[in-house]
């Protein structure tokens, strides 16, 4: 069989800075996307930090089409029609180098494409890869229809339920609780009411979380992100969740909750719905990523498992990007030994042990069991609305001392057994 | 058989439009695609010529970027394309369109035209018709339905909802509609080798046209400003209980908006 | 005085309604003393048919070669450009009709000028001319200036008022264009009428929607109720098709039907954008979810926020009683 150089499967972040890569150092590639094109699957609410992904799209990431640079973290805790908001601002994160940019995928990814185009790398999408060829034991290239396509070397970058990592035998099918449904909405407005209404200059960014019953008690969060002139919002709710919870599997339901909430609602209200989207992410930890490569295959990004719950935030991107790097880079140095067997490739799990994306995976390692723990998005956001609501409550009766106000809502809900293991389990963190 | 297929590359249907602050021009999100129903005209070339034979080439009036159509033609499987590159076409009008296509459709032998019913973008759904009157072709409009035998077509046309059938002596030209074909997903080694062709380029100077055919002042009819949609004034909620406010909303659809 | 040339479509014994507007149009531009208008029209005519058209043009040219006895593009296009250049029209007019939108640019070529397809309005007085037409499908509109003479316009259905002063009785005059034979190429071997049964909803002028908030497929009947009640068509949002409770036929919205009637109602929806984008162009939006932020408000004219299991049934007993009453 005809071989080519490489074929990587999948048109998110980690594929296309694996066909950027490779193009980069001059080996045939084709990327083959399942949607209409690069990034029309995927719903990232969007924020990306640079400085760990500097290095693997040097020159190019300075001309990223990034729409504001985040100077201001914004947690907001709901309960039932009340809410405590908290913001994190910093002087610091207002002056060049930006730590990290609110990004639309649709136009970043099709950016980044591009700049794979660019290079030389064949763009394709709508192409669906239906089977792994083998030859001599190793993978040798792809099935997609009716085309054969032999390669030395496929990226296997196709999300978080992997087809090709699960045909090749890396990995055990997934299980619902390591799953996640992401939702998200792009709301557009005006520039400058965004800056006014956030309280911006220009060019300047918010990146907001949700917690408590926004998820009616479900494991998950909301996200808001300020683009230059839209405002992204959704939900991320734990698949078993959301098959086990009350409401039964209403994704869209319970996204119509969550932007009906005066508190987001005050941040979008006016702004026109643009789009909506809706996907299955990954966020198992590290002790879902699978084997990483076999002779003839690398696993990149969701696929590999590589994106980090940290309660509050679903980190995917700069793994994304820097797995889909290394990938291409220990492909390339197996293409130029002409070696592309699994020891060979095996350089790949080297290479990502010494980036930050495998230790940062594994200090996170416990992350998802605890979080995992029902209360801290029920018991413990009620618990402060609550508290507030007792301190700021002023009725006819005489009004007891803070300490006591503070003694009796904490009975009520924290001081217990149950509260003391969730706190020995949050050592883990 | 050599069928020739007029291609446009358009913004995507997705793709946000807006009106610039002047009125006098779009913002348009730089994302491309070939008209929607070019791809039901390419599709159609396609399969005739698995039937019968021949060529298929396609030809497309745009700037530079329009390259990236023929593409797609190619990687369809169309054998070759051509540009007619100049950017002045993006606002051109109809008329001027389709001179410059029919000067360089008269350099060509062909049995077949075949043309998207209407560009999504400019929604006017002439040229094709007069491409055809330029060149003293017959052509049959809105076809979901194309049979070629015996230097002739025998074609169902959608013109007016109901189904026409006619038959036509070829030469002749003819737009495509939605329905006359499911166009094929082109293969991976289709894309290939479409990335790599070299796709030839002429200039209206080479049709035997004045440089500067497509310039506003050049041509019959042109654009003077774009106007958003009537908006939808802000909603109007009924007040009351359920009966009342039924009761109040049937009043003014039937006596006030009077549309039951 | 400058010439209007208004082509006449019609089937059977009427006139089409795109035709007769432009007519309506052209009276004014007659009335104002600036223009002179005849009304073209080809094939066979009844007396019905004539007695229709001569009150409401003030001359009609009837054109008798048996070559127009059916529709051809290059015979059409040939009579009417012929008889234009002849008369030396400023302004030839059709509907944008399939068969108005399929010769005309047949005809702006033999007269050496441009066209303006599918306009929805125009400022005849102005010169030059200038029309307003949409583009993108309907996203924006532009105003275009017609310089070159003759002007050749087709104009979008619903976009000029029927108005027609009582009074108008037109001269009538039957003509030939003659050798037609040989100009025409294409032969129509038979025509086949589609089925007329159930108005599509794409087509429907009155059709009333429900979404996710009907909580089960048997709840439909309140949407079946009030749509029968004012002869409308069913819709339905794609989450209820998904969950099988209407066919996919009933889909409105981006992979369903793009849907533009008179009247829309929809109950239960929250306005995903999906389903926005098919049905934004309805002319009057009514709707009904008991959620006040529902999204679909924001698209709407008229709204009530309250249960739609007590709204839908209330406004179809309301419609029977205004029905009883006359």
């Amino acid at each position: 069989m005809d071989k080519i150089d490489a074929i990587v499967v999948g048109g998110g972040l980690a594929g296309l800075s694996a066909a950027y890569r490779l193009a980069d150092a001059g080996k045939q590639v084709i990327l083959l996307e399942r949607g209409d094109a690069p990034g029309s699957k995927n719903v990232t609410g969007g924020r990306i930090y640079v400085d760990p992904i500097r290095s693997y799209l040097p020159g190019v990431i300075d001309s990223a089409p990034f729409e504001r640079h985040v100077v201001r973290e914004m947690i907001t805790v709901l309960d039932e029609g009340s809410a405590l908001q908290f913001e994190y601002g910093n002087e610091k994160w207002k002056k060049e180098p930006f730590m990290s940019h609110t990004v639309l995928r649709a136009k970043f990814d099709s950016w980044l494409a591009d700049q794979a185009g660019a290079k030389g790398a064949f763009i394709i999408p709508r192409k669906k890869v239906d089977e792994l060829l083998y030859e001599d034991g190793r993978v040798a290239g792809i099935r997609s229809g009716s085309e054969e396509i032999g390669a030395h070397v496929v990226i296997a970058a196709d999300g978080a339920l992997s087809f090709l990592a699960q045909k090749a035998g890396l990995r055990q099918p997934h299980r619902p609780e390591n799953l996640a449904v992401a939702v998200k909405e792009i709301y557009q407005l005006d520039e400058k009411t965004i800056e006014a209404r956030f309280g911006l200059g220009p060019g300047e960014g918010v990146a907001g979380l949700f917690m408590g019953s926004v998820t009616r008690g479900m494991f998950g969060g909301g996200f808001l992100y300020t683009n230059r002139d839209t405002i992204s919002v959704g939900l991320v709710v734990g698949i078993d969740s959301l098959i086990h919870g009350a409401g039964g599997f209403d994704a869209p339901g319970l996204m119509e909750g969550f932007t009906g909430r005066s508190e987001v609602q005050r941040w979008i209200r006016g702004g026109e719905l643009r789009e909506y989207s809706a996907h299955v992410i990954s966020e198992a930890g590290i002790g879902a990523v699978p084997k990483l490569y076999t002779g003839g295959m690398l696993v990149a990004g969701d696929a590999a498992g590589f994106a980090l719950n940290l309660g509050l935030t679903v980190r995917g991107m700069e793994f994304a990007i820097a797995s889909g790097a290394m990938a291409a880079d220990t492909a390339v140095l197996a293409l130029d030994g002409n070696d592309l067997s699994e020891s060979s490739l095996s350089r790949y799990e080297k290479r990502l042990r010494e980036s930050f994306v495998l230790p940062d995976m594994e200090t996170f390692r416990h992350s998802r069991e605890i979080l995992d723990r029902q209360r801290f998005f029920t018991v413990y956001p009620r618990f402060m609305c609550e508290l507030f609501d007792e301190l700021f409550t002023v009725g006819d009766k005489p009004k007891e001392g803070l300490y006591r106000t503070a003694r009796r809502v904490a009975k009520k809900y924290v001081l217990n057994m149950e509260t003391l293991k969730d706190l020995l389990a949050a050592r883990k963190l | 058989m050599n069928i020739l297929v007029l291609v446009k590359q358009v913004p995507d249907p997705e793709a946000l439009v807006e009106i610039a602050s002047s009125g006098k021009d779009l913002n348009i999100e730089p994302k491309f695609a070939i008209n929607l129903f070019d791809e039901f005209a390419l599709e159609e070339a396609l399969r005739v010529r698995e039937k019968h034979g021949g060529k298929v080439k396609a030809i497309s009036l745009g700037g530079s970027k329009a390259i990236e159509a023929l593409r797609t033609a190619i990687a369809m499987g169309a054998d070759e394309a051509m540009l007619i590159e100049d950017e002045a076409f993006a606002g051109g009008d109809g008329y001027n369109t389709a001179l410059a296509l029919s000067k360089a459709l008269e350099k060509e032998t062909f049995d077949i035209v075949l043309a998207g019913r209407q560009a999504i973008d400019a929604d006017r759904g002439e040229v094709p018709q007069m491409v055809a009157q330029f060149l003293g072709l017959p052509h049959v409009g809105v076809v979901v339905k194309l049979d070629i035998s015996d230097g002739k077509a025998v074609v169902e046309s959608s013109l007016e909802g109901a189904k026409e059938v006619v038959e036509v002596a070829l030469p002749a030209v003819f737009t495509a509609q939605k329905g006359l074909n499911e166009p094929r997903v082109p293969l991976i080694t289709g894309v290939m080798k479409a990335m790599k062709v070299q796709i030839p380029k002429v200039a209206v100077e080479d049709l035997g046209l004045t440089k500067d055919v497509a310039a506003p002042e050049n041509s019959k009819t042109k654009i003077v400003r774009y106007l958003p949609p009537k908006k939808r004034p802000a909603v109007q909620l009924i007040p009351g209980e359920a009966r009342e406010a039924a009761a109040e909303a049937v009043r003014i659809l039937i006596d006030v908006e009077r549309v039951i | 005085m400058d010439k209007v040339l208004v082509f006449v479509e019609t089937r059977g014994d009427e006139p089409r309604k795109a035709s007769l507007e432009l007519l309506c149009e052209a009276e004014k531009l007659a009335a104002s003393g600036k223009f002179t208008v005849e009304a073209v029209c080809f094939g066979a005519m009844s007396d019905t048919l004539k007695g229709k058209l001569l009150a409401s043009a003030r001359k009609l040219v009837r054109f008798t070669d048996p070559e127009l006895a059916a529709y051809s593009p290059e015979g059409y296009a040939r009579a009417l450009a012929g008889y234009a250049a002849e008369t030396g029209a400023r302004l030839v007019l059709a509907g944008a009709t399939g068969t108005g939108r399929d010769f005309l640019p047949r005809v702006a070529v033999m007269l050496g000028t441009g066209m303006v397809s599918d306009v929805t309005g125009a400022n005849w007085f102005d010169e030059p001319m200038t029309f307003v037409r949409p583009m993108f499908g309907g996203k924006v509109f532009a105003e275009i200036a017609a310089p070159a003479s003759p002007v050749v316009v087709t104009a979008r259905p619903n976009s000029f008022a029927m108005d027609m002063p009582e009074g108008v009785s037109g001269e009538y005059e039957e003509r030939a264009a003659g050798a037609l034979a040989d100009a025409i190429h294409t032969r129509v071997v038979r025509v086949e009428e589609t089925k007329g049964d159930a108005v599509d909803l794409t087509e429907a002028d009155l059709i009333v929607a429900g979404g996710r908030g009907l909580k089960a497929a048997e709840n439909f009947k309140l949407i079946e109720d009030l749509a029968a009640a004012i002869g409308g068509t069913v819709g339905a949002t794609r989450s209820v098709v998904d969950a099988k409770w209407r066919d996919q036929a009933d889909q409105i919205g981006k992979s369903g039907k793009t849907v533009s009637p008179k009247l829309y109602i929809g109950a239960g929806i929250s306005g995903a954008i999906h389903h926005i984008m098919g049905m934004d162009t309805s002319k009057v939006v009514l709707v009904v979810n008991r959620d006040p932020n529902a999204i679909i408000f924001n698209y709407a004219n008229y709204g009530i926020v309250g249960d739609l299991f007590e709204v839908l049934p209330a406004m179809t007993e309301e419609i029977g009683k205004r029905r009883e009453r006359g």
